[in-house]
């Protein structure tokens, strides 16, 4: 039986689901992790450079395209920090219309640990790569 | 204003987010902090009296390149790839990485980039030169600042030179 010193992992995490039309433009927001209610008038790479430097591609997506997806994003807004997994997918919504569906899921409860894992494991090699291999010079 | 998008990357603890930041920022820190996936900014820079906007994605070290998420590179139009001068482990898959690379980003602009040049002299640098198969582009130093702007500009006249010439 479990006691309340073994309580699982309770790293919480969100998800949020943003449709996009073509410009770019929000047409709907779960604004689970961040408010979207006063970007709507502005496209989406004027807020995320993270969706700025991939909106050309995924311009591209069509509906039998598998979903495009990128994990462990540090700034998915110019505003949002912590760690996401993100993921770009084209869908049919309402009359026929084609929207971009944006997926956003935030873990960024774990970070502190994540980087306490990856920075113990980066210096154990640094120290073991400086102390093996030197230049002569 | 045109917009590109321009990976960093290369081994764990080479100096790449202290480029980022010094590009970006113009900041420096000594202390080692390792970075957790990517981290994405943008800095405007003006080539030849044209303008151009760098989408800097920031991307966490890996020993090789084929352990970095392929989807990070999608939209891509440049790579700068750094190396560590004082961790001659960080050269040691360069070959391969390049190769990589250049498969993933076949129409992409590569920049090679040698740092922590502040730890060395010239002749040392020098000779480290010398025993390598592939030569780099820049020597920068990330806490100095020394040629890290010129090679952003650098990246920035390549992409717009590509473009105009589309």
């Amino acid at each position: 039986m479990r006691t309340s010193s073994q309580k699982p992992n309770t790293t919480t995490y969100a998800h949020q689901q943003i449709l996009m039309d073509w410009q770019g433009y929000v047409l709907e927001s779960t604004d689970t992790i961040f408010s979207t209610v006063r970007l709507h008038h502005r496209p989406v790479t004027e807020w995320s450079n993270f969706v700025n430097s991939l909106f050309p591609v995924i311009h591209l997506l069509d509906l039998s395209s598998p979903e495009i997806f990128l994990p462990r994003i540090s700034s998915v807004t110019n505003f949002a920090e912590g760690v996401f997994d993100c993921s770009f997918m084209r869908v049919e919504w309402g009359d026929n219309q084609h929207v971009l569906v944006w997926n956003i899921l935030d873990y960024s409860d774990a970070l502190p640990e994540l980087q306490k894992a990856q920075q113990k494991f980066n210096e154990m090699h640094l120290r073991h790569g400086l102390w093996t291999t030197k230049w002569l010079v | 204003m045109i917009s590109k998008k321009v990976i960093l990357t290369g081994s764990f603890g080479v100096g790449k987010t202290s480029l980022f930041n010094q590009f970006i920022h113009q900041q420096f820190s000594d202390k080692y902090l390792t970075t957790i996936g990517v981290k994405i900014n943008k800095k405007q820079v003006v080539v030849d009296g044209e303008d151009i906007s760098l989408l800097v994605w920031d991307v966490a070290g890996e020993v090789s390149q084929d352990k970095v998420p392929t989807s990070y590179f999608l939209g891509a139009s440049g790579i700068v790839y750094v190396m560590d001068l004082s961790r001659p482990v960080t050269f040691n898959n360069m070959q391969n990485d390049l190769d990589f690379l250049k498969k993933i980003l076949p129409n992409g602009e590569i920049i090679i980039v040698a740092n922590k040049k502040d730890l060395f002299t010239d002749e040392q640098i020098e000779a480290i030169a010398l025993k390598l198969p592939i030569k780099w582009d820049y020597t920068t130093s990330a806490k100095t600042g020394e040629n890290v702007e010129n090679l952003f500009l650098d990246m920035g006249k390549r992409l717009l030179m590509r473009n105009n010439i589309k």
